[in-house]
């Protein structure tokens, strides 16, 4: 059994080191085709490479603003699904978190593919701009993330209040409903779990590919409102490796790979720290 | 029981035996050949050289053929070099870089491009100097036109594309396209999005153009199939294969079934482009 984790363990950090190793070596790879000079243009505001502009910095800005609101948009439906869950304890509540576990199996395309076909086309009529914008990516990832959101939380709310039932025993002796034990009680021991949920949650919107590509309209300008078209770092990745492409931007794609890994591995390592 | 378990294998075997000899119009001439082709180049060939690869490779196996992309430099500079035996490209050759390598082209297949709108849009003709003006995003209205009123959203594809490539180089003769413009990674998806937007401008390649959206004429020509294999429709260009010299028996004969054969044409038609007859 231990050796069994040792070796899955085993595997599992050789492959990241490996992947990261990698990105790491492509890009160290690119810079050396390009020299260090392309570096002020990699990280300047315009991408045009026609004309010698390789800015990354719109990608890098649009990733952060879009993952940002779709946590901000996110947080109250999964305050509200865990509040239903938890105060009303019924088969409802059974229904809702049974929902949530199998959004979390939905494959993103398929959101993608709602954003593309009704949202788009909705927030167009509204008059909002084209509807590819940063308010219709955010709308669809924040529905995303909530399983993330709301399930790291829910099982920490249920070691702590199912098993044992002291919780809402002492509560209740205390003249607590259900209602206030998991408001001031729940929340609030709860805390550092639902910060991890929080950062999972964030780092899923910050990664994800296909709907952004989708629906974002994937100009590469940073964004002047809710109701403008942007470009984030994955779908920048995925736009252009399928295509004629030069030493120059060979190494905003590896940057791009190189920016998300770390990302990653923040959020991965933040998380953990919120739960100790 | 019984007659079902004999017949099945062999129906199977009939099958098996009718698509065999099927496929085999045009592949004949690989018959008892046998070595290895690497491509290189171009990604607008990358579909067709594939799938001819694939159905060669499937009716005789002691043929191995690789097909990567890199783009049309790569291209030139694979097969000068001795590294591939084709180098597609999707431009004709310059006069340096046949006088440098010694190369032969063969052209094969036309990539025309369309400007694709919405089709209840009431516009149905422009001219470079209004499709520069749309694109480059100085028309923000479709009655700047005559159209309706209704504000234009610009799609393009990636940076790279093929079509894109052939569009802004001929039709827009380079001007830059508004960076503001929707970008979509695929053909299908720029008929989706133009389909759904009233407001649409965008292009796709003449082999995708169907009912979906409304193509634009140029100067009056229609962009069909016919026209820009006779040249009256000009937002077009030739792909290109190249070797170095003359080509060794396999190339030759890979070359003649993509260029010659009735299988050839209908793996570029598939790809969405025209076969090219040679003028």
């Amino acid at each position: 059994m231990r050796r069994a984790i040792y070796f899955f363990s085993g595997v599992g950090l050789i492959g990241s080191t490996l992947l990261f190793a990698a990105i790491l070596a492509g890009l160290v790879h690119t810079l050396g085709q390009t020299g260090p000079d392309i570096l002020p243009a990699v990280f300047s505001l315009t991408w045009n490479p026609a004309q010698g502009a390789y800015g990354l910095l719109p990608m890098i800005s649009s990733s952060i603003m879009v993952a940002l609101l779709a946590l901000v948009m996110a947080l109250p439906t999964g305050f509200g699904l865990l509040w239903s869950i938890w105060v009303y304890d019924n088969r409802y509540s059974l229904f809702l978190r049974n929902l949530l576990r199998f959004m979390a199996g939905i494959p993103t395309v398929v959101y993608g593919l709602c954003g593309l076909f009704i949202l788009v086309p909705f927030m167009r009529g509204l008059g909002a701009g084209n509807g590819f914008s940063l308010a219709s990516v955010s709308l669809v990832l924040s529905v995303l993330i909530l399983p993330p959101l709301v399930l790291t939380a829910d099982s920490a709310v249920h070691n702590l209040m199912k098993r044992p039932e002291t919780l809402t025993l002492n509560a209740g002796a205390l003249g607590l409903g259900r209602d206030k034990a998991f408001l001031y009680i729940a929340v609030h021991a709860c805390r550092r779990q639902i910060a991890a949920g929080l950062v999972l949650a964030f780092g899923r919107a910050l990664g994800d590919t296909l709907i952004a590509l989708m629906i974002s309209g994937n100009a590469p300008v940073m964004p002047k409102g809710l109701f403008s078209s942007l470009r984030v770092l994955p779908a920048h990745i995925n736009l252009l490796t399928a295509v004629e492409i030069d030493a120059n931007i060979e190494l905003t794609l590896f940057l791009s790979g190189f920016l998300l890994m770390t990302a990653a591995v923040g959020m991965s390592l933040l998380s953990r720290m919120a739960q100790k | 029981m019984r007659i079902r378990k004999t017949f099945c294998p062999a129906f199977l075997f009939a099958f098996l035996f009718c698509s065999t000899a099927a496929l085999a119009a045009g592949l004949e001439d690989f018959k008892g050949q046998s070595g290895v082709i690497n491509i290189a180049g171009g990604t607008a060939h990358i579909p067709v050289m594939m799938e001819a690869a694939k159905r060669i490779m499937q009716f005789n196996d002691k043929i191995d053929i690789t097909v990567t992309g890199g783009g049309s430099g790569a291209g030139v500079r694979q097969v000068g070099e001795g590294l591939v035996n084709i180098g597609n490209t999707g431009r004709a050759l310059k006069d340096s870089e046949i006088k440098q390598y010694g190369l032969i082209s063969y052209p094969f297949a036309i990539d025309g491009v369309a400007v694709a709108v919405h089709s209840s849009n009431k516009v149905s003709d422009l001219n470079p100097e209004q499709a520069q003006k749309l694109f480059s995003g100085q028309i923000s209205n479709w009655k700047e036109l005559g159209g309706d009123d209704v504000p234009v959203t610009l799609y393009t594809r990636e940076d790279g594309s093929g079509t894109r490539e052939v569009f802004v180089d001929v039709l827009l003769n380079q001007e830059a396209i508004d960076p503001k413009a929707v970008i979509v990674n695929s053909n299908g998806s720029m008929k989706i999005s133009i389909s759904k937007d009233k407001g649409a401008a965008g292009y796709v390649g003449i082999g995708h153009v169907d009912d979906s959206i409304k193509a634009l004429k140029i100067e009056g020509v229609e962009p069909s199939q016919e026209n820009a294999a006779n040249g009256a429709y000009k937002v077009t260009r030739l792909l290109y294969m190249n070797t170095k010299g003359q080509p060794d028996k396999l190339t030759a004969t890979f070359i003649e079934y993509i260029t010659g054969s009735a299988e050839g044409r209908s793996l570029i038609e598939a790809a969405g482009y025209i076969p090219y007859s040679g003028k």
